[in-house]
């Protein structure tokens, strides 16, 4: 059922040709993933995506998706690609802490480096969705993350983000609600820490299909199962 | 406990499913019955003829006094094919518009056939049918999209099936459900309601989109050289803003060949 709730953006810029929307899932990837089953959940979710590009041609055409992982530092753990082409999808590896900079930084160059290339091919850009979860506090100097985060906000950034944030497991419901731009949900449960990212699964995998075959970026307006949502800070 | 009435009073030729809805809040219980009723009116014959091409909504469910779901036909098998996903895991796929209008690279890269022209025109000509019908009979369906109409065109005989029936409207009537409007698919003459010529507009969206292969194309020159000029004829008329001069649906059949279905007498 369509139960999307769309929005314009207005970055996409007016070149002829073609259109991209490009989809960033930024990952807690710290050693707390370990538990209950949550790294084999993200794996799983990972691979139901992939599923969901292949089933849905409307949405290789023109949704592309990055992942990106965080711990100590962050990484680009898979570029962004037409997830219907990635034969093989990362291995996913916890350890180390939570430090949220790096995180905010890659992603900030990530996303400036795939529009630039993208808009060299001739494409239209839509301005990114970007979803991040975390099940855990920040463990870096918050003045960092803060500094790192304005970066990502910034209004006069052509590229600037929307960005849906998820906390789990123990994540500081608060710290996941002043990341968001868009929607912020939390699950209040630590011990359903695993199936919440499930949910996670399921409400990208929505969202990436329902914006493929609309052709704009479209977010499902019910939270993910097990979630209740925040008011953005 | 939920109980299910079965208003038309006929035992099912073929399996029903049953949808509930997320938020019973959001369902006009009236007009889901009369959607029901609606097809209950029909001739015994003319309403076999719908249930081969539509999940038409055939009885509501109530709990206690408010309409929480609906009852329909389960999706033909041959409007689907098994699949295995790049996970490894056994799927069956449904027929969505959108394998027939993805560009072949997408297509092969799926295993999936990709049909000449010609064949594609045949299954939107008994989509035009299909529409044309349910004009004729002051509905209109409201979200034409790549996700809502099923298609076959085994042994070359192309046909349809409708989804989410429960979505269209009869004329007079506000619909059962929210109707949604895809936003890829708006016709920019409709921003809110869904009508009669809305629906053109969308058709032929599909049909451009067919000829061109391209999912997002909203230029009918885009199909200039490609097909005959009734077809380039049709497409420049229904897609444009002047409301009033675009075509019926039964011409779209007309022109795509197909065999009109009864109307209204």
């Amino acid at each position: 059922m369509p139960v999307g709730e769309a929005y314009q953006h207005s970055g996409a810029d007016e070149v002829e040709g073609g259109f991209v929307m490009p989809f960033y899932l930024v990952c807690d990837l710290s050693a707390s993933m370990r538990q209950g089953g949550r790294i084999r959940a993200l794996q799983d979710a990972l691979a139901s995506l992939r599923d969901a590009f292949f089933l849905n041609p409307v949405v290789s055409d023109c949704a592309r998706l990055c992942v990106i992982g965080f711990s100590n530092r962050a990484r680009v753990v898979l570029p962004l690609c037409d997830l219907a082409d990635a034969e093989d999808l990362p291995r996913l590896e916890p350890e180390g802490l939570t430090n949220f900079a790096p995180a905010f930084h890659v992603l900030r160059e990530t996303i400036q480096t795939d529009a630039e290339l993208l808009r060299a091919d001739g494409l239209r850009v839509w301005r990114p969705m970007v979803f991040v979860f975390s099940d855990g506090a920040p463990t870096d100097d918050p003045e960092h993350w803060r500094r790192a985060l304005e970066s990502l906000h910034d209004p006069m950034w052509p590229a600037r983000p929307d960005i849906v944030s998820f906390g789990v497991g123990e994540a500081v419901h608060e710290v996941l609600a002043e990341i968001a731009t868009l929607r912020c949900y939390v699950s209040p449960d630590p011990d359903f820490a695993a199936g919440a990212i499930a949910s996670v699964g399921d409400l990208v995998v929505r969202s990436v299909v329902a914006s493929g075959s609309s052709g704009e970026p479209v977010l499902p307006d019910r939270p993910p199962e097990g979630f209740d949502e925040l008011d953005i800070l | 406990m939920e109980r299910v009435a079965v208003i038309d009073g006929e035992s099912p030729r073929c399996p029903l499913v049953r949808k509930t809805y997320y938020d019973p809040g959001e369902v006009n219980g009236g007009s889901l019955t009369r959607l029901v009723s609606w097809r209950r009116s029909l001739d015994p014959a003319v309403r076999a003829d719908l249930d081969t091409w539509s999940a038409w909504p055939r009885s509501v469910v109530i709990d206690g006094d408010r309409a929480i779901g609906t009852l329909m036909s389960e999706v033909p098998t041959a409007y689907s094919e098994p699949v295995q996903l790049p996970s490894g895991t056994e799927a069956s796929v449904l027929n969505e518009l959108q394998f027939l209008m993805a560009p072949p690279e997408l297509l092969a890269k799926r295993r999936r056939r990709v049909l000449a022209l010609e064949q594609r025109l045949a299954v939107l000509g008994a989509l035009a049918s299909a529409m044309s019908f349910l004009h004729e009979h002051d509905i209109a369906v409201g979200d034409v999209s790549t996700k809502n109409c099923l298609w076959n065109d085994a042994d070359s005989v192309a046909s349809v099936f409708l989804v989410d029936c429960d979505a269209v409207r009869l004329l007079g009537t506000v619909p059962a459900v929210v109707q949604a409007n895809t936003p890829g698919w708006n016709d920019p003459a409709f921003p809110g309601g869904l009508n009669h010529q809305s629906d053109v507009y969308k058709f032929a969206l599909t049909v451009l989109r067919t000829i061109t292969q391209r999912f997002h194309e909203r230029d009918p020159a885009a199909a200039s050289g490609l097909v005959d000029r009734p077809i380039a004829t049709l497409l420049r008329a229904s897609l444009t803003a002047d409301v009033e001069a675009r075509p019926a649906l039964r011409s779209w059949a007309a022109v795509l060949g197909s065999e009109a279905l009864p109307s209204r007498s």
